[in-house]
């Protein structure tokens, strides 16, 4: 017995020493992991609990010259579903009788979809309105997950959609204003460093360093809500009304050089906008920017202010009109309606948009100072209006590889020469405001946090001396107003000026028909330009442009509430 | 049993506040582990964690007083129906058992999961003491030993095919300590270790392959740093960035932040790691080198080789779990579902302790009635 109590004894010394070694191990291993590598594994926890995070700045909104929002940010929210969650089947069931009709989703269908889902969570719907998207996080069902982003919203529909643009998922702005004042709307980004937990989730109250975004400004344009509401009705209303394949309206303010509206097509809606047809490309570009065509008879204006400028003519100086007009290189020039006037004043040219006295004043100005006038007057090179893809139109002067003597005169009648809408109502402007040639401009003011920066308007150089002005206003008025027959331009109740355009392209037998004016002729606060492409109804400017600008000008007088110049004129009608 | 000789002062109380020491860090470290998901707890709210873990201690407490009552030389009667029904419930758990990560090792017992490896390991211990306790004097043959073998051997295969690797280690290693007291032949241990050795490669073969693929993330955790080597890294991370003093209770961001997975059960060290420190972890050690003292002191004192025997397969038990949890959290050991004794939260495994420490008492209770002088006699 004895020897058996000593044994057992060893044997429990045996269980103590395991005891004692194994404790001890197991300190030694902690003195190691706790205090020797202390700092690593902090830094480790620290580089998990931290995460670097880019912070999407609010977008600004692009609001029109009074304020009204055309296009604003909104939150939306993106559902997503742990499909781990939903693997249980009364979770999954229990959530989707929540989800679905929020979604407007068949509950079944939609753990199905979720189940399906091998990786990562479920989308179950992309961008859900602020109302759908609060009551989910109301509901909150389980392993059913909201992540707020921010979506365009457009308060006026489609109105300007091609003005506008659009932005892409990555809110960068893709196209129009969008992507041309991306800067100023997109903000500046902020870098936020944040705990997170084992699942990547932010913490609520956890630390948060870095900088803040800076949100975004916002864009006021120079355009008018109603006024291209307007443009836009009318120039659709045209389009199908004339079965022609597109065209351009643009209003402009013409001392400033604001644009107060802008429409080109064949354009887009937002609302049908599909940035994965790739049909829709082409209807991306700001025709009325991008586009170029000749100008036709509208050009001849800009012909006649620049002899009148260098007092060559007078509105009374008068040619006589044989109804054929020889140049150089042998070619022969016709009026548009084979007519010959015999003894005919320069306004009479421009009344009856006589070809034969466009190369007549363009003879007696020569290459040298009519091409410095088509130049001062902006045409050659962009506006600089600050919307993408201005072409600067085509402008061949005689110091130019393949002018010919013969140009000039086809150039002085808006033929052989190619323009931008934009550089003509801009160069129009310069005619009737005093003969300023203006930056026309599309944005007026941007607000953003860190104050306020409204755009001027900027003088480009002076075109033509203000008595030109004056005279050329004048002898688009007397385009308009000339007694001897009824212009379709003219404007129940108040005065207004303008030329007529109809211009073929070389290797076209289709037309482009325009009309440039403006009103009141007196004190010009609007000018207008209607280019209807490729009419089918009719081939005349005067027929197809000229009515639309006499609606709009008349709405838009009313619109601004100017006083009519004639009252009689306004209740006999026409 | 004369209830002269059966005096309430030799109950041993420090075996009892240890264990009560140790399931109020065990709560702390629960509430700290689950505030994320439950908040903090309310007395009548018993789905909360910590309020669970308390109910499961005082019926642990309960049930080791009216234990330590009962004779524990009864058990020795009980012996061969208390092993059956371990070894059917093992079987019945394989059966019908409640699949969790992988194994079957539950049962619901009136909508609470109990886990029968738990108290299997218990009643293994008591069914060694009286096998080896009976062949006392046949200790040193081969019989006996591999009977003794073969008696841990059967639960331990059936915990293995659950699988449950770590509780067949403990069967093992408890079968180990028990018999080395006992009185082994050396012989026999040496020609078992030496099987052991030439059998490991084979053995390794047969593993499961998430059984091999553990043992390779252990030594190489870094493998697969956010799949399976992420409990055994985020572990480390916790317990390392806890430093000496910890960051504070509630106030570890690795548990906060549920890096942890099972963090109150199996990783319950990482968050006293990481929010108590090298000092909580020290305290832990005190705590149960305390109570593992005790717990040799009443194998000392035992009258018999039965309650002796007892005492040290509960001694063997709690050092091994809390050797086996600690060592995988700290990344010394591969990964096994083992929880730490009286700390971890969960119900089977605490209620089998307090069993054990009722037992313990009993043995103490009526240690008198043998002269312990024979013990002592040189």
């Amino acid at each position: 017995m004895a020897r058996r109590t000593h044994r057992l004894n060893w044997r429990f010394l045996l269980l103590v020493l395991v005891l004692v070694v194994s404790t001890g191990g197991i300190v030694a291993r902690l003195v190691q992991v706790q205090i020797i590598d202390h700092d690593y594994y902090v830094a480790q926890a620290e580089d998990e609990h931290l995460r670097r995070t880019v912070l999407r700045a609010p977008r600004g909104a692009i609001l029109d010259r009074n304020g009204y929002p055309l296009a604003t940010t909104v939150d939306t929210f993106d559902v997503y579903i742990d499909p781990r969650s939903w693997r249980d089947d009364v979770t999954a069931q229990r959530g989707a009788a929540a989800l679905a009709p929020l979604l407007g989703r068949d509950p079944g269908e939609l753990v199905e979809a979720t189940r399906a889902q091998e990786q990562g969570d479920y989308l179950a719907a992309r961008s859900v309105s602020a109302d759908v998207g609060i009551q989910l996080r109301e509901l909150a069902p389980a392993g059913v997950k909201t992540v707020t982003i921010n979506s365009r919203f457009y308060p006026e529909g489609d109105l300007a959609s091609n003005l506008l643009g659009f932005i892409g998922r990555d809110q960068v702005g893709l196209e129009g204003i969008e992507a041309y004042f991306d800067r100023e709307l997109g903000g500046v980004p902020g870098v936020v460093y944040f705990e997170r937990d084992g699942m990547g989730n932010p913490i609520p109250f956890g630390r948060r360093i870095g900088d803040e975004p800076v949100p975004g400004g916002d864009v006021y344009l120079t355009i008018d809500r109603y006024i291209q509401g307007l443009v836009e009705e009318r120039l659709d209303a045209a389009i199908e009304e004339q079965e022609a394949v597109g065209g351009s309206i643009i209003v402009m303010d013409p001392k400033t050089g604001e644009i107060l509206a802008l429409a080109s097509r064949p354009s887009y809606l937002l609302s049908e906008l599909d940035l994965e047809d790739p049909n829709q490309a082409a209807l991306f570009r700001i025709r009325a920017v991008t586009d170029t065509y000749p100008p036709g008879s509208v050009m001849k204006i800009i012909t006649m202010a620049a002899a009148i400028d260098l007092g060559l003519v007078t509105p009374e100086t008068t040619y006589f009109d044989s109804g054929v007009a020889s140049v150089a290189g042998g070619h022969q020039i016709y009026n548009w309606d084979l007519s010959s006037n015999g003894t005919t004043t320069v306004l009479g040219v421009l009344q009856k948009s006589l070809n034969t006295g466009a190369v007549w004043v363009a003879g007696m100005l020569g290459a040298d100072r009519f091409y410095d006038y088509v130049q001062r007057f902006g045409f050659g090179e962009p506006t600089y209006a600050g919307l993408g893809g201005e072409a600067p139109g085509l402008v061949r002067t005689n110091e130019d590889d393949g002018w010919y003597p013969g140009d000039l005169a086809t150039n002085s009648f808006g033929q052989g020469i190619a323009v931008t809408p934009l550089q003509m109502i801009t160069a129009t402007s310069a005619l009737v405001n005093g003969g300023l040639l203006m930056r026309p401009y599309i944005v007026k003011e941007v607000a953003g946090s860190d104050g306020r920066r409204v755009f001027e308007p900027v003088v480009v150089r002076r075109a033509v001396s203000e008595e030109t002005s004056r005279t050329l206003a004048q002898m688009m008025t007397d385009v308009v107003e000339q007694e001897q027959r009824f212009h379709p331009a003219r404007v129940p109740g108040y005065k207004a000026g303008g030329k007529t355009g109809t211009s073929t392209f070389a290797d076209s037998d289709e037309v482009i028909a325009s009309f440039v004016g403006f009103a009141p002729a007196a004190d010009p606060r609007f000018v207008i330009l209607v280019k209807i492409d490729e009419p089918q109804g009719s081939r005349l400017g005067s027929v197809v442009a000229a009515p639309i600008f006499s609606e709009l000008a008349s709405r838009i007088l009313t619109y601004f509430g100017i006083q009519p110049d004639d009252v009689a004129r306004v209740e006999g009608g026409r | 049993m004369n209830a002269r000789t059966m005096r309430l002062r030799d109950l041993d109380p420090i075996l009892m506040l240890a264990a009560l020491a140790l399931v109020t860090l065990g709560a702390l470290l629960i509430h700290s582990g689950t505030l994320n998901r439950f908040g903090p707890p309310s007395v009548s709210d018993f789905s909360h964690p910590v309020v669970r873990q308390g109910v499961f201690a005082a019926v642990g407490l309960l049930l080791a007083l009216v234990i330590a009552r009962i004779d524990y030389r009864a058990l020795g009667f009980l012996t061969p129906t208390l092993y059956v029904v371990s070894i059917a419930s093992l079987l019945f758990v394989l059966v019908v058992g409640e699949e969790t990560f992988g194994s079957r090792r539950w049962i619901l017992v009136g909508g609470t999961p109990v886990q029968p490896s738990e108290i299997a390991k218990l009643v293994v211990i008591i069914a060694l003491a009286k096998y080896l306790s009976d062949h006392q004097e046949s200790i040193g043959t081969l019989r006996v030993f591999l009977t003794s073998l073969a008696l841990a051997a059967v639960p331990a295969a059936l915990v293995l095919v659950q699988p449950d690797l770590g509780s067949t280690v403990i069967f093992a290693v408890i079968w180990l300590g028990m018999v080395t007291v006992a009185g082994a032949n050396w012989r026999h241990l040496l020609g078992l270790f030496t099987t052991a050795v030439i059998a490991a490669p084979f053995l390794f073969v047969a593993l499961r392959g998430y059984q091999r693929e553990r043992i390779s993330l252990w030594l190489d955790p870094e493998s697969d740093p956010l799949g399976a080597g992420f409990n055994i890294l985020q572990a480390k991370i916790s317990i390392g960035s806890g430093g000496v003093f910890g960051k504070g209770l509630t106030e570890g961001s690795q548990t906060q932040l549920d890096y942890l997975r099972t963090e109150t059960t199996d990783y319950v060290f990482s968050i006293l790691g990481e929010e108590l420190g090298l000092v909580g972890a020290l305290l832990l050690f005190g705590l149960f080198m305390l109570l593992l003292w005790r717990g040799l002191r009443v194998a000392e004192l035992s009258r018999d080789l039965f309650g002796r025997l007892i005492a040290i397969g509960i001694v063997v038990f709690i050092l091994l779990q809390t050797f086996i949890n600690v060592a995988v959290n700290i990344g010394m050991l591969p990964v096994t579902g083992i929880p730490l004794p009286f700390v971890s939260q969960g119900g089977s495994s605490l209620i089998t302790f307090f069993i054990g420490l009722g037992i313990m008492q009993s043995i103490l209770l009526r240690h008198r009635r043998l002269s312990f002088r024979t013990f002592y006699e040189p």
